[in-house]
């Protein structure tokens, strides 16, 4: 346990001082910021544009920095020999994907809570405390993120870094449109076209069930059981993936 | 080799690669066998791409061989425990870029299993000791490759392990550095550890070697003390001789193997032989000596005629 918590917490150092994650997190500050601006051209509905494109924001540079921290997570230190180094000691290859995969966790964890704290004291400077619902929202965003996370470090645990972002990003735009295409999946008459959807409908997680933003403009009731629903489902798949990523990882020649 | 006594014990190796979309097979060892007793300073030496970073990544974990036997003190290498008496350099290292140097050397003690109080006491004597800064604050990335270097080893002393293995140890690195790396290579060889090394330059390993291997296309050349190596390509007594009467004295040519014009007046008597005989001839026939010499081939020449017979082999054979 000693040797995982040591790599979670070397990667979180990593991760933290890395100037190209700092940009883009000043960037989603800078952008989140934007939405007192964009709030001045909504009129009666400032709230609702600063909760909407706050959240939005939230989301997508949290997806953006667990696809990018991820998938360079292994690359960079096979690149570098430090995994050589880390690897030849005595620890099992599975200590050392779940330890990146707990730092690289805590880094969004920090990243997130920033970028989310600055939506909430947006909603104070504009007179309005947030609601229980958007800290649902916030919460449910946490857990895609980190799923986005982990399918970034089971697709690095055996592919090159561009391969992995791809992939990700494929799998996390898919997951979004799952109910569409379940949906097409019904409307189809072509038997190998309805078995693709269907499989990709049951083997992709669900990243659409994570986006309740649109819930909290129209002030839609989440309850606590939905968050927390989707926290397993959330574990549930992220245990999988860590899981299979240990495997193909366990399996691969350092070259 | 008594196999209590040895610190590496590869047998019958092989590692092939599959690369490229058509997944061409490249042979990195072929049957490689390999002994390595605990307190040695080994170089494993071959020309770049001999396979010499293939058997250490098998040896430290990082590579999986098709089949054959590699051990560590005794335990399989896939055994992870074996790793907490050893200790890796990889070629070149670079590292974390935003960490320090101290940082670095704390992860890798915990990683070693080492106790906090240990590291903390432990990570600055190495530090010294290497030659750097305790107190360095800077990032890894803004160092050279040298100082990266002395990290590097730092990290392979921390666990203070039994067996070192050090790829290309010496790359990369000024004369000075070059210099401290032998000898640090050679004070654990005092201290009893173990050392394994690869290198392609061969002079370097010659000044600090007990034992050598060669690695030609994955497969071993040739193997043994660094003295037998040398010994058995000892080329000749060398027996200078003034003047040029030595050529037509005929008491002389049956007991000299060649004459060769290695200078105006040079005998060249080869190693098999002891010289007494032809110096006792020479002076009995009035000739002056000059300077006798026994002429040993150094280590690279040793290295190039073995890849050259070897050639000549695969060639005889195709």
């Amino acid at each position: 346990m000693r040797a995982v918590l040591s790599i979670a917490a070397t990667t979180f150092r990593e991760s933290i001082r890395n100037r190209t994650v700092l940009g883009i997190l000043l960037l989603a500050l800078g952008f989140i910021a934007s939405a007192l601006l964009l709030a001045e051209l909504a009129l009666d509905q400032r709230i609702r544009v600063i909760v909407d494109w706050g959240l939005f924001c939230v989301s997508f540079f949290g997806v953006i920095l667990a696809i990018l921290i991820g998938v360079s997570l292994v690359h960079k230190e096979v690149r570098g020999k430090t995994l050589y180094v880390i690897l030849s000691r005595p620890i099992h290859r599975r200590q050392y994907i779940v330890g990146k995969y707990l730092g690289l966790a805590l880094t969004l964890l920090v990243e997130v809570g920033i970028l989310s704290a600055t939506l909430i004291l947006l909603l104070f400077a504009s007179d309005q405390a947030p609601t229980l619902l958007l800290y649902k929202a916030l919460l449910c965003i946490l857990a895609e993120i980190l799923l986005v996370a982990a399918t970034a470090v089971f697709f690095a645990s055996f592919s090159s870094p561009y391969l992995s972002g791809l992939f990700t990003l494929g799998v996390f735009v898919v997951g979004r449109s799952l109910d569409a295409l379940n949906t097409l999946a019904d409307k189809v008459e072509m038997t190998a076209v309805w078995a693709l959807l269907k499989g990709l409908f049951f083997v992709l997680p669900n990243f659409a069930g994570f986006n309740l933003s649109n819930r909290v403009v129209h002030e839609i009731p989440i309850d606590f059981f939905e968050v927390g629903w989707l926290w397993v489902y959330g574990i549930g798949y992220m245990g999988l993936l860590l899981l299979l990523g240990t495997w193909f990882f366990s399996r691969r020649d350092l070259t | 080799m008594n196999v209590d006594n040895q610190a590496i014990r590869i047998r019958a190796l092989f590692k092939t690669f599959r690369t490229g979309l058509r997944r061409k097979k490249t042979r990195a060892l072929k049957g490689l066998d390999l002994d390595v007793a605990r307190g040695e300073i080994f170089g494993f030496l071959g020309p770049n791409g001999a396979g010499k970073t293939t058997a250490i990544k098998i040896l430290v974990g990082l590579l999986k061989a098709d089949s054959g036997e590699a051990s560590l003190l005794g335990r399989p290498v896939a055994d992870v425990s074996c790793r907490r008496r050893m200790a890796y350099l990889p070629e070149l290292p670079d590292f974390y870029d935003y960490l320090t140097p101290v940082e670095l050397l704390f992860h890798c003690g915990l990683l070693s299993g080492l106790d906090r109080h240990h590291i903390k006491r432990r990570v600055p004597e190495l530090l010294e000791r290497v030659g750097l800064d305790p107190e360095e604050k800077r990032s890894l990335r803004k160092f050279s490759k040298g100082m990266l270097q002395r990290v590097g080893i730092a990290q392979t002393m921390l666990a203070d392990p039994d067996v070192y293995i050090l790829d290309e140890p010496m790359g990369g690195l000024d004369p000075l550095g070059r210099r401290w790396v032998k000898d640090l290579i050679l004070e654990l060889g005092k201290s009893g550890k173990t050392v394994f090394f690869s290198s392609h330059v061969l002079s370097e390993a010659e000044a600090v070697c007990d034992r050598v291997a060669f690695l030609h296309r994955g497969r071993l050349m040739a193997q043994g003390s660094l003295r037998e190596v040398l010994e058995a390509h000892t080329d000749c007594w060398e027996i200078q001789v003034e003047g040029h009467a030595v050529r037509t004295d005929e008491n002389i040519q049956p007991k000299a193997a060649r004459i060769e014009p290695a200078g105006p007046d040079t005998l060249l008597v080869p190693a098999v032989d002891r010289p007494d005989a032809l110096l006792g001839a020479l002076l009995a026939g009035g000739h002056r000596i000059r300077s006798v010499n026994q002429r040993h081939a150094s280590l690279e020449e040793v290295f190039v005629r073995t890849l050259s017979g070897s050639g000549e082999q695969r060639e005889g054979k195709g």
